[in-house]
């Protein structure tokens, strides 16, 4: 009687279970796939992400013929609204209702956020927007690769660059959050090896306006270098405050985070100043290329580093999902682990499989002045290429606890 | 430590202070009249840096120019604002004048992300106050000065409006008791729309006075209202004096707080405001609120 009962309930288990596991195993066969690009439609990071953002993912999806094992490709967008709370529920709600990748995420603080949901979810996240190394550090995980740039590889391209030609006195504007701290971390190791050290750095909170106080003591301290490790409005204000008090005339002035598109704000503030990028449209035929069919679709706008890696991240995994017969994130990880690719924007690149960072050459460009600029948005000139094992912390140094 | 270097991190701390005076003298009239907190003071400071901005792109106004068109401007589109507006909130809760700036601060700043960018637009020092200037111990940025002499020269002349001239007594009499100040034959409505004129103005003249220092931005009135209402705090909500003194004596801390200890720059003002609360709830040059 007993056993009636238990077998009669394992069989309405399995018949309740069985319709459920059945369909979406159907649906998923044949339903769309679906990408969704996370990011800051709206708000300071927009014109470094955003709406380009989409336009090349999309063109991504357009070139590889709009689908992929025999299924069509959709690409979601999502305004984190530069907001780690929105971007962990976003991610989630995309995931949830079927979204095979999430990807770009400008802004660290989202990047984490929506790291956390893909090891939850076991959904493939990749990182093409924000800085923090830590993503691959000790908050990395299987599902998560960081894709374009990271603090470390700012720092050993565009530290090692100016460290090297001699500059051994350095002073730092830190905003005091995450990325800032990330950053002088990461520039004081970076330029460490060339004699050169910080002999002092300031903190002060993400949004000061008025550098003034900083501008004064960093004069009255005769570095050789002023380093501006933060990012976004920061930047142009403590680059403003600095030359208002001459410094720019006294030492020499790194930009720690710097996007093409911040040129056009205010050109003559940034004529002469050094800064690293993971890629600039007009520094190869190809990219050059690319980047025309870009400015094509958006009114003329060149693409910046951002977009160009989310055109080619894009790419990678529909290649990727093509070469495993599955959208499966463990079967697309396994595929990816290791492997070694170029294309136009991600040179000598490979998927590392130790940490899930994706190493690729990194370069030095100077701002050019106005009158040097020959043609709209042209404004840097390639000085110097480092190649991703130098640029990038190496393996052997991975601060990643990997688990899986 | 050199007393030059102090000097001129005081010399920074007074510049910061012209700002924070300029604002909260504009917040405090305001206050003072219509009893709104006016949360979009910090939009109309924004709106003033776009409005010479945009009138060196398109009519090449210039820098002096603009010190006085953009103010008006800015002051006439705030005086619409009241009219069509904060005059129905008038009786009601200060709450809802609260929320309703704070509402239209969140279009006004929008609506200018979208018709400017997020990132910013770029207004350079005029030449005529760029370089520096010699102050005998040291050199400091002739613009910055200029900043510290404009605003010390218009929180006078707005103190003296105010306190002592004939509109300005009119203008308190109207805030205390604004029947009998109409049974006399003064035409209020009109008084008050004055004066929410002139605190626009004011909130607008601190944005031309920063567009030239930092990008124009359409959230650079978020970053710096902050501040402005917890000095009014610290001076007494509607204190004219107090907002002067307040804002130029908080710079000055709050530099020299940088100075020595970065990180807490930005608090000292808020460790400030608490402290003033707990001793003297109404401000340190605040009457206390009677009823």
């Amino acid at each position: 009687m007993r056993i009636t009962r238990i077998v009669s309930a394992v069989c309405a288990a399995l018949m309740l279970c069985a319709p459920l596991s059945a369909a979406p195993a159907t649906a998923a066969d044949t339903a769309p796939i679906h990408i969704a690009v996370i990011t800051d439609m709206s708000g300071v990071y927009a014109s470094l992400s955003g709406q380009g953002a989409i336009v090349a993912t999309q063109m991504a999806v357009d070139d590889f013929g709009g689908k992929v094992l025999g299924r069509q490709i959709i690409v979601d967008t999502v305004d984190h609204q530069n907001s780690a709370t929105v971007a962990e529920a976003k991610t989630r709600e995309e995931f949830d209702n079927g979204a095979d990748l999430a990807l770009d995420l400008t802004n660290s603080a989202t990047a984490l956020a929506a790291a956390s949901v893909a090891k939850e979810k076991h959904k493939l996240l990749i990182v093409t927007g924000a800085a923090s190394s830590a993503l691959t550090g000790a908050d990395c995980n299987k599902y998560t690769y960081h894709y374009a740039y990271d603090t470390y590889a700012l720092a050993h391209a565009e530290g090692v660059a100016v460290a090297k030609d001699g500059y051994k006195t350095w002073y730092g504007i830190v905003p005091d959050y995450a990325f800032g701290k990330s950053m002088l971390s990461d520039f004081t190791d970076a330029i460490k090896p060339y004699g050169a050290t910080f002999v002092h750095a300031d903190t002060m909170p993400l949004g000061t306006t008025d550098f003034s106080t900083y501008m004064l003591a960093a004069k009255n301290a005769h570095p050789q270098v002023l380093a501006l490790l933060n990012a976004g409005a920061d930047t142009v204000n403590s680059m403003k405050a600095a030359k208002e008090f001459g410094l720019d005339k006294q030492m020499k002035i790194v930009v720690g985070l710097f996007f093409l598109p911040q040129v056009d704000t205010d050109p003559a503030l940034w004529a002469g100043a050094k800064v690293a990028d993971s890629w600039y449209w007009n520094q190869t035929p190809e990219a050059r290329k690319w980047a025309d069919r870009y400015a094509a679709k958006m009114n003329g706008a060149r693409p910046g580093s951002i977009q160009a890696a989310d055109y080619s991240a894009t790419t990678q995994w529909l290649k990727a999902v093509q070469a495993v017969g599955s959208v499966d994130a463990d079967k697309v990880v396994a595929y990816l682990d290791g492997r070694k690719f170029s294309d136009f924007y991600a040179q000598n690149a490979e998927w590392r499989a130790r940490d899930h960072r994706v190493v690729h050459d990194m370069y030095v460009y100077d701002i050019l002045p106005q009158s040097e600029v020959k043609e709209k948005d042209a404004w840097y000139k390639l000085v110097g290429t480092v190649p991703g094992s130098q640029a990038f912390r190496p393996a052997s140094q991975s601060t990643c606890d990997k688990t899986w | 430590m050199s007393a030059d270097y102090l000097a001129s991190q005081l010399f920074n701390g007074l510049a910061s202070g012209a700002y924070y005076a300029l604002l909260a003298l504009g917040l405090s009239v305001i206050f003072g009249t219509l009893r709104i907190i006016n949360f979009a003071h910090g939009a109309m400071y924004m709106l003033g840096a776009f409005a010479t901005y945009y009138g060196a792109q398109y009519l090449h106004l210039n820098f002096f120019l603009a010190l006085i068109a953009a103010p008006l401007v800015v002051a006439a589109l705030g005086t619409i604002f009241e009219v069509v507006f904060l005059r129905r909130l008038q009786g009601t809760d200060p709450v809802y004048g609260l929320l309703f700036t704070f509402a239209t601060t969140l279009v006004v700043v929008n609506l200018m992300r979208i018709l400017a960018g997020a990132m910013g637009s770029p207004y350079n020092i005029p030449d005529a106050l760029s370089g520096a200037t010699n102050l005998g111990f040291t050199l400091y940025p002739t613009y910055k000065l200029f900043v510290i002499v404009v605003s010390v020269v218009v929180c006078a002349l707005v103190w003296w409006f105010v306190e002592r001239s004939l509109l300005g007594a009119r203008i308190r009499a109207a805030t205390e008791n604004p029947m009998l100040v109409r049974a006399l034959g003064i035409d209020t409505p009109r008084l008050i729309t004055i004066t929410f004129g002139l605190g626009v103005a004011i909130a607008a003249l601190a944005g031309v006075l920063a567009a030239p220092t930092t990008n124009v931005y359409p959230s650079m009135g978020d970053d710096i209202i902050i501040y402005t209402f917890a000095i009014v705090v610290i001076g007494g909500l509607g204190s004219i004096t107090g907002s002067i003194v307040m804002g130029f004596a908080l710079g000055v801390l709050q530099t020299l707080g940088a100075v020595w200890y970065p990180p807490i720059a930005t608090t000292l003002i808020f460790i400030v405001m608490v402290i003033v609360i707990a001793l003297r709830p109404s401000g340190l040059f605040g009457r206390p609120e009677s009823g």
